[in-house]
């Protein structure tokens, strides 16, 4: 083997230590580039995945094709896969209720044919039921669960047999919708909700109608998050059958994908190829999957990956590069002399350069393959550990559990090339200027004794005589000598010695500092950033109740609030049996105009809110002698809850548990939560009695809107009229106000039953057993019958909003007084349960049964209270493992550099240190020394990154303006001590290491070794 | 033809006000199989005579021709082919290469050319040189005297035009000393190599042919001894 190889092989193996370092850098290097471009493609590619999940891969959409123009297409030698769906036309509604000026339209549409190429449309996710068979059969979007919609206007064109569920039957004769504008006949497509005009009336008239044919609901697709976005029409609801050829199609879309186009402008070509003709063709590109492929005029989104990639690269490859370099640069220092001799003997500088070269050559073979599989290895490791939080962040909350999307990390060979290529590159670039130095060693230069290469301190001299006039260099010399004497006086020999040898020209240290600094700004940005989602999570409480549903329930002719109250009861047992959930209990919400007696209200209540936030207005509530006016919630919950609640108050359960004579329980615990902090409301200073508005006087097109006092100080009603001017009228309270009831106030609590829906609030707020409401509503009734008949009497119009002006009220809708007249009774159901997503889905089943039937339930819906608290944790989970490996990797290659220069430059003087030591310098001193010049390097590494981290923080405050700011993007302590850490950490290390090898030996040897 | 000739040798280093002449106007002629012994006080510019004849180092002015050739109208790769191949040399410290063994401290001009190591020549060096049986040791685990005779070696195994020493015993006791010249000696009576060194000892200048003495970078006398 060739004697150069020979000798860089030795040369790695007698320096092993450094060999370890220098390989530790390349592969660390080598894995991080690996780790970051393999990520962007992961994610890239994830984008191109969960898009086409989505909405399917084609590429483009030939709507309104003909078979002709079908067949013309599939003929396209650039298209590769296909699918086509049948449109069948549509049939128009309106919808249940009376007047209320909704108008929809049904589209009838097919699956894909059979045969079709997989994934080219996403598949549909169904809610209840399954897909249609044939032509006779379809599946129609959930929402419509449970309503009725009449027969088409003019036309006999749609029946229904029962309200929208499975197994129901739906008439419908299709046709094509067309209108007149400007004396133009166009066609409107899905894109077109029911055209009216001003008055109301439809203006646009169904053509082609076939005949009548019957459709049974076999299925129902839901929408939840961008689920079946695909199939849903935008402006009306869109049914899909099955395409057996029973229906004749009005026409067709043509969905492509041509794998082979790699470029805009050849997809463009792809969907104009109909232009020449003058037929119906149009098409449509699928933007938001060309994107993704970098196939739109736009940059691609994957663009922006790439370039946050190429920056952290830059930064990786900065730390190593540094590394390596000072490894080679201080082998090469070391040796010298060795190369010098070797020079002398013949030697010639490219075999000087190969030798040199070599050594990085096997450093590169060993470690840029270790670092790429470990990059691999560690990247699947990281996406497989925050999958939760990135697929939270593609779909959405409530995707960890509903999609069956893993993420698989993508390796392609022409990143991994291109990796090994930049690696090469770099160490190439790295050892490039040692090897070359290397091979100018002069071996005179060499074969002298001092080996402190008299040029650079010359050199140096020069630079500053050049730079400094000789008056400052006076001062210079002044306060230099000064400052040696300070040394002196304070830290001895040692210390004098430390700075001396700080101050000699020293490039390898300032290299190792900056990489230091480097990783501390890192590791302290990583901490800021972290720190910052932290805060933005809104973690708050969910004091046991996983999951809350909520329910609308209609009261029934001829049915009592009691009636009702038993229902609500009996649906919470029966959601309970339906799933695995616990009943924490029940409760509902409701918001009336009142008075609070004299002081019972805390006029200071909402000052701190106001003063420190910006959440409230700056309006002083209402107080007027004491006594509140305004807005009174009340907080109904259910029965034993309320029992429960009581007894943990430590109060009578008869005085409160009388049904007929409710006392309420004053809530001083509402908070709300800004800028990470908790900013409580306490309404109540003291007990008293809650005077109740249950019935107000309604006036003609205006709702009551606050109560204010008067300029004579009375309290007065203000209804502001809905007019452009926004007008208020003003009523003084004792006109306005036609039925009140007088709630005693028993107590004041800092808790609510964990039931309890909405406890932030900022007026006040009473807690009361659901069986109140009868009894409240069971006394307002009357006076509500009363004033109602004589508006009605008075033709005051409904416009008013009812239900403020009698929020104790039930009646059925169906009384003959238009919407307005529909206040169902709003039930929050909360649940607690081992597993939350699945409870969820139990429930909702079980309450779409219930919507089948709108007329007693209009509303009804479940939610994982827990969802949004588990994705956003999973989403900083994520970013804490990207940012914390990042940050983590590139403080290693820091530590391996200073570690490397620090040492090494001690044993480079092991000669200096023997002469000291001979001339009668003891331990402590040199220990001392030592560690006075290493605390030099923590502190300048230190101090520089601090600044780099704030500054960059700061720079960024700056960039994104407002966005941030709310959630101040503080300084993280305990990253900055972590980083501190880290600093005393290599220092200590790089110490230790340096003391055992300058203080070994005997001094003679240590002074001979040199000579010998 | 002389195997070596220095003509109007001159070497200045620094500039300005800082200039030193280490070599005046030097010039002589080497015959093959001269013993020469060059002295001088510290500082006389010596060693950089002898660096400058060896291809080490370039002269301000003036040319060396060994054996006909002007080294320093040479490239620089060819120079240093002329180190390995015309040149042996031999130092006062530091000869050695610590991390390759004594045979391969030895053949290293020849490994450097790429070429083959001639065994029987390897032995017989050697066994002259009293290392049998310590071809693998390193440096390290030598004596000085033992690595000095590594040195001559190295400086003999491509059987070059001029063998040039500095001081090769200073760093020696009296017995290596001695052994290491009479190696030296050998091979200049025996093998008729040309030698060239560099001395203090008055013994070693006595055993020379022809002494050349040197003062502040002059010759200042060139005497041939019977």
């Amino acid at each position: 083997m060739n004697i150069f190889y020979r000798l860089a092989a030795r040369t790695l193996k007698v320096n092993y230590v450094r060999t370890l370092v220098s390989l530790c850098g390349i592969v660390l290097s080598s894995l991080l580039l690996t780790a970051i471009f393999t990520s962007v493609e992961t994610l890239s590619n994830l984008l191109i995945t969960s898009t086409i999940a989505a909405s399917g891969s084609w590429q483009v959409a030939y709507t309104d094709a003909s078979q002709n123009d079908v067949q013309d297409t599939l003929a396209d030698t650039r298209v590769t896969a296909s699918a086509q769906v049948e449109r069948y036309g549509y049939a128009l509604a309106d919808s249940a209720e009376e007047d209320d000026g909704y108008f929809t339209y049904f589209s009838l549409s097919s699956l894909s044919k059979k045969n079709q190429d997989d994934q080219v449309l996403p598949s549909i996710a169904l809610a209840e039921g399954r897909l249609p068979q044939n032509s006779h059969e379809i599946i129609i979007p959930e929402s419509l669960r449970g309503y009725t919609y009449d027969e088409g206007f003019d036309t006999d064109g749609f029946e229904q047999s029962n309200s929208f569920m499975v197994g129901a039957t739906v008439g419908m004769a299709l046709g094509k919708r067309q209108m007149t504008s400007d004396g133009q006949l166009i066609y409107l497509d899905e894109n077109y909700s029911v055209q009216i005009d001003e008055q109301g009336n439809v203006t646009e008239e169904l053509v082609d109608i076939a005949p009548m044919r019957t459709f049974t609901i076999v299925g129902m697709y839901s929408m939840e998050g961008t689920q079946n976005e695909f199939w849903n029409s935008p402006a009306g609801y869109s049914f899909i059958t099955y395409d057996d050829g029973g229906i004749e199609p009005i026409y067709s879309t043509l969905y492509v994908r041509a794998d082979g186009l790699k470029t805009y402008q050849e997809i463009e070509g792809l969907a104009h190829r109909f232009d020449a003709d003058n037929g119906t063709v149009s098409a449509t590109l699928h933007n938001s999957l060309l994107t993704y492929q970098g196939l739109t005029e736009d940059t691609p989104a994957s663009a922006a990956f790439w370039a946050i990639g190429c920056l952290l690269s830059g930064i990786v490859l900065a730390a190593s590069v540094t590394l390596v370099y000072n490894s080679f640069a201080i082998s090469i220092a070391e040796r010298t002399r060795q190369l010098g001799l070797l020079s002398s003997i013949g030697a010639s500088k490219k075999q000087l350069r190969v030798a040199i070269f070599t050594e990085a050559a096997v450093l590169g073979l060993v470690g840029i393959p270790a670092g790429i599989l470990l990059g691999i290895a560690s990247t699947r490791a990281a996406f497989a550990l925050s999958q939760d939080g990135l697929l939270a962040l593609l779909y959405g909350n409530g995707a960890i559990e509903t999609t069956n999307a893993s993420v698989n990390i993508v390796v392609t060979a022409p990143i991994l090339l291109g990796i090994v290529a930049v690696e090469a590159v770099t160490l190439l670039a790295s050892t490039a200027v040692p090897a070359i130095r290397a091979s100018k060693a002069s071996a005179i230069d060499a074969l002298r004794q001092p080996r402190d290469s008299r040029s650079t301190q010359a050199g140096l001299r020069k630079r500053t005589a050049r730079i400094l006039p000789i008056w400052a260099k006076g001062i210079r010399q002044a306060v230099a000598q000064r400052i040696d004497r300070a040394y002196l006086a304070l830290g001895g020999v040692a210390h004098l010695l430390a700075r001396r040898n700080l101050n000699r020209p020293n490039p390898k240290g300032r290299i190792a500092v900056l990489s230091l600094a480097i990783s501390v700004a890192l590791l302290v940005l990583s901490g800021a950033l972290i720190q910052y989602l932290e805060q933005v999570v809104d973690i708050v409480g969910t004091q046991g109740v996983d999951i809350t549903a909520y329910l609308d329930r209609e009261i029934q002719q001829d049915e009592t609030v009691a009636d009702l109250l038993a229902d609500v009861h009996t649906v919470g047992d029966k959601l309970v049996n339906a799933s695995d959930a616990t009943l924490v209990g029940y409760s509902s919400f409701i918001s009336s105009y009142g008075s609070l007696s004299s002081g019972t209200y805390n006029p200071q209540a909402l000052d701190t809110i106001q003063k420190e936030t910006d959440i409230l207005s700056d309006d002083a509530p209402t107080v007027i002698d004491d006594s509140y006016y305004g807005i009174i919630h009340i907080q109904f919950v259910d029965d034993e809850s309320w029992r429960a609640y009581i007894e943990s108050l430590g109060l009578d359960a008869d005085q409160y548990c009388d049904a007929g004579n409710p006392v309420a329980v004053g809530f001083n615990g509402a908070y709300q939560q800004w800028d990470g902090k908790r900013y409580v409301v306490k309404s109540f200073s003291n007990t008293g009695t809650a005077t109740l508005y249950t019935c107000i006087q309604a006036i003609d097109q205006s709702s009551p809107n606050a109560i204010k006092a008067a300029k004579d100080g009375q309290p007065e009603m203000e209804y502001y009229l809905y007019d452009e001017d926004a007008t208020v009228i003003r009523r003084p309270i004792e006109d306005a106000v036609q039925g009140t009831y007088k709630v005693p106030i028993g107590t004041i609590a800092d808790t609510a039953p964990a039931c309890a829906e909405d406890t932030g609030v900022y007026s006040p707020m009473i807690i009361l057993p659901i069986s109140a409401l009868a009894t409240i509503s069971n006394a307002a009734t009357p006076t509500v019958d009363s004033v109602r008949a004589q508006e009605q009497a008075a033709g005051i119009s409904l416009e008013s909003r009812w239900s403020e002006n009698n929020p104790f009220s039930f009646y059925p809708s169906g009384e003959g007084n238009g919407a307005y007249h529909m206040f169902p009774l709003s039930i929050t159901y909360s649940f607690a349960s081992a597993n939350p997503r699945q409870t969820t889905e139990q429930l909702s089943r079980e309450l779409n049964t219930m919507l089948n039937n709108r007329a007693v339930y209009p509303y009804g819906s479940a939610n994982d209270a827990t969802e949004s608290t588990r994705t956003q944790r999973a989403i900083i989970l994520s970013v804490k493992i990207f940012t914390g490996c990042f940050a983590g990797i590139t403080t290693l290659i820091a530590v391996a550099n200073v570690f490397n220069t620090i040492s090494t430059s001690f044993v480079l003087r092991r000669r200096d240190f023997a002469v000291l030591r001979s001339i009668g310098m003891d331990n402590k001193m040199f220990r001392k020394m030592i560690v006075r010049e290493c605390a030099s390097y923590a502190v300048r590494g230190l101090a520089l990154g601090l600044i780099l981290a704030f500054a960059a923080i700061g720079g960024l405050l700056f960039i994104a303006g407002g966005v941030l700011v709310d959630a101040a993007f503080a300084l993280p302590p305990a990253w900055i001590a972590l980083a501190a850490l880290e600093v005393l950490f290599v220092l200590a290390i790089s110490t230790v290491y340096a003391l055992r090898k300058s203080s070994a030996g005997n001094v003679v040897e240590s002074l001979r070794e040199d000579l010998a | 033809m002389s195997i070596l000739s220095v003509e109007h040798l001159t070497k200045i280093y620094g500039d300005g006000d800082t200039a030193v002449r280490a070599l005046d106007d030097v010039s002589f002629t080497v015959e093959a199989g001269e013993f020469i012994a060059i002295v001088g006080s510290s500082g006389s510019g010596k060693s950089t005579l002898l660096h400058i004849i060896g291809g080490v180092d370039r002269p301000t002015s003036g040319s060396v021709y060994v054996q006909g050739q002007d080294i320093y109208q040479r490239s620089d790769e060819q120079i240093a082919v002329f180190r390995r191949r015309e040149v042996g040399l031999i130092y006062q410290f530091y000869n050695l290469i610590p991390i390759l063994d004594v045979v391969e401290n030895m053949t290293l001009p020849v490994l450097m050319d790429g070429r083959q190591v001639n065994q029987d020549h390897l032995e017989q060096l050697i066994r002259a040189l009293g290392l049998s049986g310590r071809e693998h040791y390193m440096p390290s685990q030598l004596s000085g005297g033992q690595q000095q005779r590594v040195a001559v070696g190295r400086a003999l195994m491509n059987s070059p035009a001029i063998v040039l020493a500095d001081e090769p015993t200073g760093n020696l006791d009296g017995k290596n000393s001695a052994e290491v010249m009479h190696l030296l000696r050998d091979s200049n009576k025996r093998l008729k190599q040309t030698l060239i060194v560099i001395t203090h000892d008055e013994d070693i200048a006595l055993m020379a042919d022809r002494v050349i003495a040197i003062e502040d970078g002059r010759l200042v006398s060139d005497s041939h001894q019977g």
